[in-house]
C-alpha cells in the first residue's frame, strides 16, 4: 500500500526541470537577439556612413591620380582602420581595372531589342567587330572600378558593407586598333 | 480514528509549495521585466538611429541636388580691351576712347542668384528641387536651403522659391522645420579642388571662393539622445561622421579666374 502511494520519478523530474529551463533559456535568449540585432543594425548603419566618407576621399583621390597618371599607374589597393571612435571598423579601398566586357552575343540582343531583323542582327554584329573590339579596349583602357570595404567584427562573423563605382580619366587615352583579335 | 486517516496537507508541505510558487511567481516577473526593459532600450536605440538615418539621408538628398551657375554661364563675356603686352607685341599703344579699336571697360559682372555660403556650423545653398520637400509647397524649379543651429537644435530651413535675391534674406519665404534637439556640435567642412585641401568656409560670392562649388562636403554631427539602459534614462553621445561627394559643376568651371 505504501509502495502504491508513488510521488514523481526521477525521470519525470528531470523532464519537467528541462523543459522549464529551456523556456526560461529561449525567453533570455530572445532578449539577447533582440539587443543584438538592434547593435548589428547600428553597426551596418555607421558602416555604411563610413563607406560613403571613404568613397568620397578615394574619389577625390583617384581621380586625381586617373588624369595624371593614367589607368594603368593608378591601380592600387590599400587598407586600414578608421580612428576612435570607429575603431572596431577597418577599410579596405583601391582601384582596378574594370571587368566590364561588350560582348557580340549582348550587342546582338540589344539591336533585336531596338526591332532589328535577328538575322540581319547577327550580319550587322560580324561586321562591326572591328567597333566591338576597339569600344571594348577603350573600356579596358580608361574605365576604373574603384571599391570599397568597411568591415567589422561581430560575436565572431565578419561583416562588410561594399560600395562600388566607376571613374575615368578626364582626357581618356584611346587608340584604335584595326585588327581583331579572335 | 477514520478522520485521522484523511490527512491533507502538513504545514511543512503547504511551506514548501507556498515558496516554489513564489520563486516560480518571482522569476516570471524577473523575466518579464527583464524583458520590458530590453523593449524599452531597443525602441529607443531604434529611434535614434531612424532619426539620424533620415538625417544624413535628408543631408545627402539637399547636397547632391546643389545647383550653381556663374556669370559666365549666364552668357556674361565681354570683349576684352587690348593689354599693354599685347600693344607691344604688335608695336602699336592701347587706343584710348575715340580711337578706332577702343573697347569700353567691360559692364559690371551680373551677380547670380545661385549660391553656396557656408561656414563650420551653417550651410546656405540654392538647390534644384523637383520634389516636394515640405507638404503644402507646391512644386518648384529652384529652392535655397538652410541648415543652422539654434541652441542644441538643428534646424532645416527651406525657401518656398528662389527666383528673386531677396528670397534668400525674407524669413517669411523659408518654412523651416527641426530636425535633432540636443546637438552638440555639427562640423561641415569643404573640399577645395584647386588648393586641395578641406575649407572651413566657403562662399561662391567671395573673392577667393571661386565661382565654383565645392567638391565634397563632409559632417560631423555629435548629439546626445536620451536612451534607455536597463530601465534607466541616459544621455548617450552618437556621432555621425560621412562625407557628400558634389558632382554638380559649373559648367565652366575655371573659365573666370585662372590662376
Amino acid at each position: 500500500m505504501k509502495n502504491s502511494r508513488s510521488g514523481f520519478t526521477l525521470i519525470e523530474v528531470l523532464i519537467a526541470t528541462s523543459l522549464f529551463a529551456y523556456a526560461i533559456l529561449a525567453i533570455v535568449g530572445l532578449q539577447g537577439s533582440s539587443q543584438r540585432s538592434i547593435v548589428q543594425s547600428e553597426r551596418m548603419f555607421h558602416a555604411t556612413l563610413l563607406a560613403q566618407k571613404l568613397m568620397t576621399d578615394m574619389e577625390l583621390k583617384y581621380q586625381k591620380e586617373l588624369n595624371t597618371n593614367g589607368l594603368e599607374n593608378s591601380v592600387a589597393e590599400e587598407s586600414g582602420q578608421f580612428e576612435e571612435p570607429w575603431a572596431q571598423f577597418s577599410w579596405k579601398a583601391g582601384l582596378r581595372e574594370s571587368s566590364v566586357e561588350l560582348s557580340p552575343s549582348v550587342m546582338e540582343k540589344y539591336m533585336i531589342q531596338m526591332g532589328m531583323d535577328p538575322e540581319n542582327a547577327a550580319a550587322q554584329v560580324e561586321e562591326q567587330a572591328l567597333v566591338l573590339t576597339n569600344v571594348n579596349k577603350a573600356i579596358k583602357e580608361n574605365y576604373g572600378e574603384l571599391f570599397v570595404s568597411v568591415s567589422w567584427e561581430f560575436f565572431g562573423a565578419m561583416y562588410s558593407v561594399p560600395l562600388l563605382t566607376h571613374i575615368i580619366p578626364a582626357k581618356p587615352k584611346i587608340t584604335l586598333t584595326t585588327t581583331i583579335d579572335r | 480514528m477514520q478522520l485521522g486517516n484523511k490527512s491533507g496537507f502538513t504545514l511543512i508541505e503547504l511551506l514548501m509549495v507556498t515558496l516554489l510558487l513564489f520563486l516560480l511567481a518571482y522569476a516570471t516577473f524577473v523575466s518579464v521585466r527583464s524583458t520590458m526593459q530590453v523593449k524599452r532600450s531597443v525602441d529607443s536605440r531604434t529611434e535614434i538611429m531612424q532619426s539620424g538615418r533620415s538625417i544624413m539621408e535628408l543631408f545627402s538628398r539637399d547636397l547632391r541636388a546643389t545647383y550653381f551657375v556663374d556669370a559666365n554661364d549666364l552668357g556674361w563675356n565681354p570683349k576684352k580691351p587690348m593689354t599693354f603686352e599685347e600693344a607691344e607685341a604688335q608695336n602699336t599703344t592701347v587706343p584710348v576712347e575715340g580711337e578706332a579699336g577702343y573697347v569700353p571697360p567691360p559692364p559690371p559682372k551680373p551677380v547670380p542668384i545661385t549660391l553656396f555660403q557656408a561656414n563650420s556650423n551653417e550651410l546656405l545653398f540654392s538647390a534644384r528641387s523637383h520634389q516636394r520637400m515640405n507638404a503644402g509647397i507646391p512644386e518648384n524649379d529652384e529652392h535655397f536651403v538652410r541648415y543652422r543651429l539654434d541652441g542644441d537644435k538643428l534646424i532645416r530651413e527651406e525657401s518656398f522659391r528662389a527666383i528673386n535675391k531677396d528670397d534668400i534674406t525674407d524669413d517669411r519665404q523659408f518654412r523651416s522645420f527641426t530636425l535633432l534637439e540636443q546637438v552638440e556640435n555639427i562640423k561641415y567642412t569643404f573640399w577645395n579642388d584647386r588648393a586641395e585641401r578641406w575649407d572651413d568656409t566657403w562662399d561662391t560670392n567671395s573673392s577667393d571662393n571661386l565661382d565654383t562649388l565645392p567638391d565634397a562636403v563632409k559632417i560631423k554631427l555629435k548629439y546626445t539622445p536620451t536612451r534607455s539602459e536597463e530601465g534607466e534614462e541616459n544621455k548617450k553621445v552618437v556621432e555621425y561622421e560621412t562625407s557628400i561627394r558634389i558632382t554638380q559643376k559649373s559648367f565652366k568651371k575655371g573659365a573666370i579666374r585662372q590662376p
